[in-house]
């Protein structure tokens, strides 16, 4: 027999009741997984985005609720680009249309000049020079049957394939390339842009320069990471916040349910602490064995709760609307926030039977009824 | 820390009272148990029996007095836990095996933290064979008789080598021929190891084998008769 055994031995003394403990606990890990692959998907679409073309940030209207309803006229971007340290910027028209299946087709409107250093990996055809020409990703050629040479209508507006390109960007990969005055026009709002891509000189530091920017031309702001998309992206803040308050709940409520568990496991057998204090046991030890039974019982369930999340999220993205809006990542702190929830709730669980368990000396435990 | 030829045990105007003070289980104890003695304790039904061996055993704390067991201070907590896992046995009138264990395992979880893994399975078979459940190691609780529960209890106690084994009614429960065979193990422990024993007993056989009896009325010790 080995400490570890004899722990495991007591958790599966009550079969029943610690597979409920463990099913509960899995359910909020599993959340807290899930959450969190689809943050951390939502972070990294949208660092692809600000970084896409090379850029260090972008500049969009101050107050938008969301990206897409960002509107920079014509007259910004010239002053963005006179600020110092600012090398290029390329206004982008953003558009989301309803395109086939996928209700979340986004098409970039952009200058043809600019399309180039987009990232794009072109498999067949050319890019757009001009006019109403098109190049789309794999997922949307697919989604759409077309192919070069082939017409395709988005909106209302009919417009000929050029080119299909490959991309890792969920969004890209589902969406289509167009020239930006094309765009304008379909949408009818000339002049008008979403956002721009800055890009610095070479040797001055982006933070300044952005710094600069706001200070210049308050009527936009400027996000260079992930941290900041919140400033134009409401939804994006909403599933943040979700997620860490679902966290907390996990742990609340996994908390609770741990508690009860050990109370109960801790009270029934208070006897038999009684005799291991009484044959010499330390109190330091018995509260390791309640301390390692709550744990035990939490890593279990950390390890289901990563399982099942990954494949509830795998379950989801086979459905085609979610597919086309994220894509979900899966970095080592998604399992680290997992596992410090289950060790916060193991431990959380655990402090008050514990704390009963060595508080009455051996033979008030022996006597205890 | 212990001296050899002074009493293992010694107590000086010990008292616990239960229930706020009005209960006085133990009521100004004087006793010397000198060390290899085999003594026993008996008296009328509430006197205080099993609260002077818990007393002893560090199981619970007293309201006043001195004691000294084994070289160690009790009232001065005294490194208690240590006390307990090192310097003293103890036979429960019920057996108080954990009932999801083995008889192995409800012997090698007094040295779990304290022996090495291989030496604690040893340890825990020799002590099996020594009481005569060696071919009942891999038995629980409830798959055994009383009197083989009470055994694998004696041995449980063995575990830590104790030099003071303190019994509280072994035989209490069990018919008089497997409450012979207890009593002749635990006469051995004493004749054969030199191992103190203090056993609590209702019954005269167990008294008359013993080499000093101590009797005790309303928490008080008797003044003995000199042989
Ligand atoms: N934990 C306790 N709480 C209250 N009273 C107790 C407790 N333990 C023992 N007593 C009382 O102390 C007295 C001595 O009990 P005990 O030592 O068990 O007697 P014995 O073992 O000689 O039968 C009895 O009156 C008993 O009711
Ligand atoms: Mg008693």
């Amino acid at each position: 027999m080995t400490f570890l055994s004899l722990v495991l031995k007591n958790l599966l003394r009550q079969r029943v009741r610690t597979l409920l403990t463990v099913v509960g606990i899995t359910v909020g890990i599993a959340t807290v997984v899930a959450l969190g692959a689809v943050t951390a998907g939502m972070k990294d679409t949208a660092d692809d985005f600000i970084t896409a073309g090379g850029a260090q940030f972008i500049v969009a209207q101050k107050g938008a609720a969301d990206l897409s309803f960002s509107r920079l006229d014509a007259t910004v971007l010239p002053r963005v680009a006179a600020v110092a340290g600012v090398g290029a910027v390329s206004g982008v028209q953003l558009e989301i249309l309803k395109v086939g299946s996928n209700p979340f087709f986004f098409l970039g409107g952009v200058e043809p000049s600019m399309l180039r250093s987009q990232g794009l990996d072109l498999t067949r055809g050319r890019l757009p020079r001009a006019g109403d020409e098109v190049v789309l990703g794999v997922g949307a050629a697919a989604d759409l049957g077309a192919g070069v040479g082939s017409t395709v209508t988005l909106g209302r507006t009919p417009l000929t394939v050029v080119g299909v390109y490959d991309s890792q960007v969920v969004w890209q990969r589902g969406g289509g390339f167009a020239p930006l005055d094309t765009v304008q026009r379909m949408v009818d709002r000339p002049g008008i842009v979403t956002l721009a891509y800055v890009t610095v000189e070479q040797g001055v530091d982006p933070d300044t320069v952005a710094a600069e920017v706001r200070r210049r031309v308050p009527e936009v702001v400027t996000i260079s990471g992930a941290e900041e998309y919140g400033q134009v992206d409401q939804g994006f803040t909403l599933v943040d916040g979700a997620s860490t308050a679902i966290s907390v709940l996990a742990i609340l409520i996994g908390g609770i349910g741990v508690m009860n568990t050990m109370v109960m496991a801790i009270f029934e057998r208070t006897r038999e602490i009684g005799v291991l204090r009484a044959v010499g046991w330390p109190a330091g030890r018995v509260l390791r064995m309640v301390l390692s039974e709550s744990l035990v019982l939490c890593l279990a369930a950390a390890v289901l709760g990563a399982l099942v999340g990954v494949a509830l999220v795998q379950l989801v993205v086979q459905i085609p609307s979610v597919s086309g809006l994220v894509l979900p990542a899966y970095p080592p702190g998604v399992f680290l926030r997992a596992l410090v929830v289950a060790l916060a709730v193991g431990l959380l669980g655990a402090v008050y039977p514990a704390a009963r368990a060595t508080r009455l000396t051996p033979m008030e435990a022996l006597r205890y009824e | 820390m212990s001296e050899p030829d002074g009493p293992i045990v010694r107590l000086r105007g010990v008292t616990k009272t239960f229930d706020a003070g009005r209960v006085r289980a133990l009521d100004a104890v004087d006793l010397d148990v000198d060390a290899g003695d085999f003594v026993a304790v008996v008296g009328p039904s509430g006197c205080g029996k099993s609260t002077l061996l818990n007393c002893i055993a560090a199981l619970d704390g007293v309201d006043e007095g001195e004691m000294v067991v084994a070289g160690h201070d009790l009232c001065g907590h005294d490194h208690l836990d240590e006390f307990r896992a090192h310097d003293v046995g103890l036979v429960f009138q019920l057996d108080n095996l954990l009932p999801s264990f083995t008889a192995a395992e409800n012997v090698e979880v007094v040295l779990l933290g304290s022996v090495p893994r291989s030496a604690r399975r040893a340890r825990a078979r020799e002590l099996l064979e020594f009481v005569c459940m060696g071919d009942r190691t891999g038995s629980r609780p409830t798959e055994l008789s009383g009197g083989e529960r009470q055994r694998v209890a004696i041995a449980r106690a063995l575990a830590n080598r104790p030099r003071l084994l303190l019994a509280d009614e072994p035989t209490g429960r069990l018919d008089s021929a497997t409450g012979q065979r207890v009593l002749d193990l635990l006469e051995s422990l004493n004749t054969e190891h030199g191992t103190t024993l203090m056993v609590v007993t209702h019954d005269p056989q167990v008294a008359a084998r013993a080499r000093r009896t101590v009797h005790m009325l309303d928490g008080r010790v008797e003044p003995e008769q000199p042989a």
